[in-house]
């Protein structure tokens, strides 16, 4: 190699500077139509939830008793009115505030504690057996079963709930990060990472981390649907969220008395449980493109 | 020359094991067996055997990723197997490993300079030291310091074997384990790899233990050659000699599998005896040579206990009881 372009190399470097994750993880997302679409819903909902009492026509748990069961179109109530004369697209607004608390909290934080355990599992063998086996324990049980005993133990409430969503999801995220650790540790990197002396945390930490935490992220993604069904499903129960709060899962199942006169009052909600799930799923797919080096150069350059 | 690092007796066994809780042992590997070699300061020493031949573990054991079991290293007069943390440490910085996959064996989601920085900052080096430091192995290896902030899956195979070989040496090693170096690579930029080693092996004073199973290679690039096979130590000897005037009649029938190409009719006896070495009778339990089972020229002593390794004229030795110690 010529001093020339050692030269010339040297002086392109402040131009073409190493772009950071999130650089690429903005355009990613951005370039991907189908991403931006997911991110637009999430926005959207999230936006509703933030600024529900100025832009909900009408209170939440206000009730016209003469307005009961009108369906989606009629003048000033465009999604409907419920059994009890509630305006549905208000309480629609409004309930996105618990919903979409109720599915990503517990969802952030099953991986905050999944990951590390799951990194530390594979690194330690013999610790690795006892966190997974004791996963398997909360496995036997089914997701919702689990939730339902434990949120009936704490009792009632949103932050109850919470805790026993956690509790559930510990088990999948963690087998989910526990397979993707113990593929890494046998990476011949991690092996050239314990030659060159770095001791076992900043291995784990800094050289398997980046790879890991991309799988947990889009599983995490993706799980956010079946824990808001799920949150719905212990409200339902009279272990969440308590009525008459708006939320979308107890909406749903309020909906479901009067599914044959007026199917509006549960399919409303539950359609936009489902937009929301998929919007989320959506956004897991494309994340994992663009979290990873060796494909996210390609999206991007593919869509200049 | 003096000796850089002298093993006596090393083995090592690999045990599979069952369960979690309560393991038992369902099967042993002995991975490598008694062996003993020398490697001078300064040299190059070649390993050739099949796969399964112990060769990387040798190399790992050298390096303390892989614990032996028994026998003896000194690495330039220390015992390295009773080295604590702290002398590990240190022995980290003299004795470094370059990989076979290059890409696999540089972490794929650092950029190359990371990859590179990571020992230096194992180390405790400043920053814009570190930086520095960077771009001069980079340069030492051939490539463009300007290039360093692209990710490895940006760069061929052959700049990805020198980015890891860049990285090796960023501590200023005076021992590489070479694990199969080129074996990844196209013969093309094999050549220009193993040049760029016997540059630095040169202009750096190294030391290496260069593992392959490509006979040609290290013919040309070593200059001294041990074969293993299952473990045992089976010749050692110059390259040139042990090419030449193969010993050991695994040795010979190694080299046989050695493709031709000019003599094309070869072809087919050379995939034969490859073929012969690869699937030969699992070797005999108890100590025994371990080419017993396959040799043109076995007698019934070659069962009942290992032949030793005799050292004959011109430095060579040789495992095999044709050949009676001359001194």
């Amino acid at each position: 190699m010529s001093d020339v372009s050692l030269e010339t190399g040297r002086r392109k470097q402040p131009a073409e500077k190493r772009r950071s994750n999130l650089y690429f993880v903005w355009r990613g997302v951005l370039g991907d139509p189908v991403a931006r679409i997911a991110v637009g819903i999430i926005l959207i909902f999230f936006l509703a939830a933030v600024f529900a009492p100025w832009i909900a026509p009408w209170p939440p748990n206000e009730a016209d008793p003469s307005m009961r069961l009108r369906p989606p179109g009629t003048p000033g109530h465009w999604l409907g009115v419920d059994n009890q004369g509630r305006d549905i697209l208000s309480r629609l607004i409004y309930g996105a505030r618990y919903t979409l608390l109720c599915g990503i909290t517990p969802v952030v934080l099953g991986a905050v504690i999944s990951v590390p355990l799951g990194m530390f599992g594979a690194w330690y063998p013999v610790a690795g057996a006892v966190i997974m086996r004791s996963m398997d324990v909360l496995f036997a049980f089914p997701m919702a079963l689990l939730a339902i005993l434990l949120a009936a133990l704490m009792g009632p409430g949103i932050g109850n709930m919470m805790i026993a969503l956690v509790v559930t999801l510990i088990p999948y995220n963690t087998r989910v990060v526990y397979a993707a650790a113990c593929l890494e540790r046998d990476q011949a990197y991690v092996e050239a990472a314990r030659a060159m002396a770095t001791p076992g945390y900043k291995i784990i930490l800094s050289e398997m981390m980046p790879n890991v935490i991309a799988s947990s992220v889009v599983y995490s993604c993706t799980i956010v649907g079946a824990v808001v069904i799920t949150a719905a499903g212990l409200s339902f129960l009279g272990l969440g969220v308590q009525p008459p709060t708006a939320e979308w899962g107890i909406m749903t199942s309020e909906g479901r008395n009067f599914i044959f006169n007026a199917p509006h009052i549960a399919a409303v909600p539950g359609l936009a449980i489902t937009i929301l799930v998929m919007a989320f799923n959506l956004l897991g797919d494309s994340l994992r493109d663009s979290l990873d080096p060796r494909t996210r150069l390609m999206l991007i350059k593919r869509r200049k | 020359m003096k000796n850089l690092i002298e093993i006596r007796n090393l083995s090592k066994t690999f045990r599979v094991r069952r369960g979690s809780f309560l393991r038992r042992e369902i099967s042993e590997n002995p991975a490598v067996s008694d062996i003993s070699i020398d490697i001078r300061k300064g040299e190059i020493l070649g390993c050739v055997g099949g796969s399964g031949s112990g060769k990387s573990t040798l190399g790992r054991m050298i390096l303390r990723l892989i614990e032996a079991d028994s026998g003896s290293i000194t690495y330039a007069g220390a015992d390295l197997r009773s080295f604590g943390p702290a002398e590990l440490r240190l022995h980290r910085r003299r004795a470094q490993i370059v990989f076979q996959d290059p890409l696999q064996s540089l972490n794929p989601r650092r950029t190359v300079a990371e990859n590179v920085a990571r020992p230096l900052l194992n180390f405790g080096m400043r920053a814009e030291e570190v930086q520095a430091r960077v771009d001069e192995v980079l340069q030492l290896v051939g490539l463009d310091p300007g290039q360093a902030y692209r990710y490895p899956h940006e760069f061929s195979g052959g700049q990805c074997q020198r980015i890891a070989i860049a990285r090796a040496l960023t501590l200023e090693p005076e021992f590489l384990f070479l694990d199969e170096p080129v074996s990844a690579l196209d013969v093309s930029i094999q050549a220009q790899i193993l040049t760029l080693l016997r540059d630095l092996q040169v202009k750096l004073g190294l030391t290496f233990l260069f593992v392959s199973h490509d006979l040609k290679i290290v013919r040309q690039f070593c200059d001294r050659t041990m074969v293993m096979y299952r473990g045992k130590l089976l010749e050692t000897g110059e390259s040139d000699q042990v090419y030449r005037q193969p010993l050991h009649p695994f040795t010979q029938d190694f080299l046989g599998t050695v493709l031709h190409l000019k003599r094309d009719n070869r072809w087919e006896a050379a995939a034969e005896r490859a073929e012969d070495l690869e699937s030969a009778a699992p070797a005999m339990s108890g100590p025994c040579c371990p080419y017993v089972s396959n040799c043109q020229q076995r007698m019934p002593e070659c069962a009942r206990a290992m032949p030793a390794l005799r050292t004959l004229h011109d430095q060579r030795s040789v495992a095999c009881l044709l050949y009676p110690a001359t001194a």
